[in-house]
């Protein structure tokens, strides 16, 4: 944690709550985007984040200090995350050719392409973006927060509350289902059925 | 150590989150030299990251969010109010310490210089302060005729109320006997 942080942090407690705002500006464009690619809803990330700071800034007192404060504040969006998906039931719904069986593996985006289209950057982001959006809840967390400020394996199992092997376990799953379903998108073999 | 395609993958995903060890290293490049099939996902994955990273990385929150936070923040949080009020809590205990100090020392000195006249007018004078040694509080004397009356009638209550210990020694005081 910046050494001047620890010092905002000791005067909001001490009730300088307009401090808050610098923690506040500080982090505000990471944990929106956290929510945003979690809810995938502009709106509803913007709600998310707001009440994330919030709850921050009610239970700062209950932060000691053993993690980064990043890692506390994440937390917190995270889990605020996760309670906004539960109540809109914003699961994600698979719509892949193999249902839920298949992890959503086949999503086959190679056969609703031409080949000029695959060959279009933007168009790969795109159908990156919808195979991240396939991904299930567990997974994508993990893939959004790993991206979004570089977490090490140990910050996330700290977030997510799970431990350190189950981080890499829904990394490597959630690559692997991408991988599968970006199948065409881009040459190289994911299939790893059959694998010794 | 032979490592197998199954684990090769799994060292692949960890090299590109960079949780990967040296020794661990060494051998997915061993794996990797003569596995095509797993050279080609790591090219995947490699690809799928930087994609991904593109992808995530950034992002904006929308204009006039710090100012809504700050407008919706409580005025003070409960926890806090909690800080705020143990932290005269040393003082307070302190002050206690003084006062108890303080009080169990008049006590013991009135109570030494006259231990058999409490109930005499003579002992109730023992508690008072001389009112020259506390020349800002107004003397305790017998102009005052409220506490002294009050004492005394509690004193002759308290004589008339009074219950002998019984044989069984319960000694509890009861209502008087109408």
């Amino acid at each position: 944690m910046p050494p001047d942080e620890a010092e905002v942090i000791k005067k909001v407690l001490a009730g300088d709550r307009i401090l808050f705002g610098r923690l506040v500006e500080r982090y505000q464009d990471r944990v929106y985007s956290l929510a945003m690619r979690i809810l995938r809803d502009p709106h509803l990330a913007e709600d998310v984040a707001q009440e994330a700071f919030v709850r921050a800034f009610q239970r700062l007192a209950q932060f000691r200090g053993d993690s980064a404060f990043s890692t506390w504040l994440y937390r917190i969006a995270v889990n605020t995350c996760w309670e906004y998906l539960r109540k809109s039931s914003r699961m994600v719904r698979w719509d892949a050719p193999g249902g839920e069986e298949d992890d959503g593996a086949r999503l086959v985006v190679g056969t609703a392409l031409s080949v000029e289209e695959r060959a279009v950057k933007a168009e790969q982001k795109a159908l990156l973006w919808r195979a991240v959006e396939k991904l299930p809840d567990d997974y994508r967390v993990a893939v959004v927060l790993r991206y979004v400020d570089d977490l090490s394996y140990q910050e996330m199992a700290q977030i997510l509350g799970v431990p350190v092997a189950t981080v890499g376990t829904r990394l490597h799953r959630a690559r692997t289902m991408l991988a599968k379903m970006l199948t065409g998108v881009w040459p190289g073999e994911t299939d790893d059925r059959a694998l010794p | 150590m032979i490592v197998r395609c199954r684990e090769a993958r799994f060292l692949i995903s960890m090299q590109a989150d960079g949780e990967l060890r040296a020794e661990k290293m060494a051998l997915l490049a061993e794996h990797l030299r003569s596995c095509p099939s797993c050279r080609a996902y790591s090219e995947t994955v490699s690809r799928t990251d930087a994609f991904l990273r593109e992808l995530l990385v950034g992002g904006q929150a929308p204009a006039g969010f710090l100012e809504r936070v700050m407008q919706s923040l409580p005025a003070l949080p409960a926890a806090q109010r909690l800080r705020r009020w143990e932290r005269f809590i040393p003082a307070l205990a302190t002050a206690v310490i003084v006062l108890l100090v303080a009080g169990s020392w008049l006590w013991t000195s009135g109570h030494y210089q006259a231990p058999s006249a409490v109930n005499t007018p003579a002992g109730i004078s023992a508690f008072k302060v001389p009112s020259s040694s506390k020349p800002g509080l107004s003397p305790q004397t017998s102009s005052e005729p409220k506490s002294s009356t009050l004492l005394s009638a509690a004193q002759e209550k308290g004589s008339q109320n009074a219950v002998p210990e019984t044989a069984t020694g319960q000694g509890r005081p009861r209502p008087p006997r109408e």
